[in-house]
């Protein structure tokens, strides 16, 4: 047998494949004989074996391929069928929404409840803050004052004056303290709510 | 060699080499031959199988008056051949586990 002849029995035999597919195949061959060279022609055939089974392994390879691509297009349509998933949770939706509707008497007030016991205690919160701050503030300007009065206190009685001097400062010391500390009381007062705000709306 | 190649093994080398360059049929076959044991009926189905999923593409040249089908690799067989690498990767340790012993139960 020689290349020709190979190839002739490999079309011949190539049944139950596309018109491309056959030629495909065959310009395959055709150009492995031509790249091995006139010289190794025979070696090709050998190792190409048989003409017949070879084109009926391919063919065999192209009806599988086909009949994968055409059941995993069977598939493909199934799966689009399955709209009716979205029409079930659409229809629990509704469900929810009447039960919401029928039951509102009981969970309405209680959520009014919530809500005000919320906004009340974070009310709480930032009046004690507050009068922190103050406090801070009033002992911080009662403590100025009180030096300047305890220092010309000093020029009329010396011993009361002192008196005066050292409590006005702890005064005024202890005042910064407080409104620094209270300072910082707000930051995080208000950071815990942000952080309470932001949880409760995950929540919803 | 006991072993023979399975269809998929076998997607995953012509990958391998076509993610380096383009080649021809027959050098493809040649290159692969030269380190496993396959025939050249197997070759054929293969391409024909990675371009219908598109992992690969074919151009042709001409080449001393004859023509030659060049194979190229797409992106999506980039990307395919990734995951093959990373299959066997996994495949090739369990195997050798066994071989070696290393499943046993203490």
């Amino acid at each position: 047998m020689n290349k020709e002849e190979f190839l002739q029995q490999f079309w011949k035999n190539l049944i139950h494949v596309s018109d491309a597919e056959r030629e495909d195949a065959v310009r395959y061959y055709t150009e492995y004989f031509e790249e091995a060279g006139a010289e190794n022609e025979q070696k090709v055939i050998e190792e190409l074996g048989s003409p017949v089974m070879l084109a009926r392994k391919i063919s065999a390879e192209s009806a599988i391929k086909e009949l994968d691509m055409a059941q995993s297009a069977v598939k493909e349509e199934h799966t689009a069928q399955f709209k009716p998933e979205e029409q079930r949770t659409g229809m629990k939706n509704l469900g929810v929404i009447i039960l919401l509707l029928c039951s509102f008497p009981v969970w309405l007030p209680l959520a009014i409840v919530m809500a005000v016991l919320v906004f009340v205690g974070i009310l709480v919160v930032f009046i004690l803050v507050f009068c922190v701050v103050i406090v801070g503030a009033a002992l911080m300007v009662s403590g100025v004052l009180g030096v300047i009065v305890g220092f010309f206190a000093l020029f009329r009685h010396f011993i009361s004056g002192i008196m005066m001097l050292g409590a006005a400062m702890a005064m005024a010391a202890l005042g910064i303290l407080i409104f620094i500390g209270g300072r910082y009381l707000v930051k995080g007062a208000l950071a815990l709510v942000v952080t309470l705000g932001k949880r409760k709306a995950g929540r919803m | 060699m006991a072993f023979q190649i399975g269809a998929a093994l076998l997607d995953a080398c012509v990958l391998a080499v076509l993610e380096k360059r383009d080649v021809y049929g027959y050098e493809l076959t040649v290159n692969i031959k030269n380190v496993i044991e396959i025939s050249e009926s197997t070759l054929y189905p293969v391409l024909r199988r990675l371009q219908k999923e598109e992992y690969l593409i074919t151009y042709d040249r001409s080449y001393n008056g004859r023509n030659r089908r060049y194979y190229s690799i797409t992106e999506k067989g980039r990307s395919r051949f990734l995951e093959y690498k990373y299959d066997w990767m996994e495949y090739k340790t369990k195997i050798d586990r066994i071989m070696t012993g290393e499943f046993e139960y203490e």
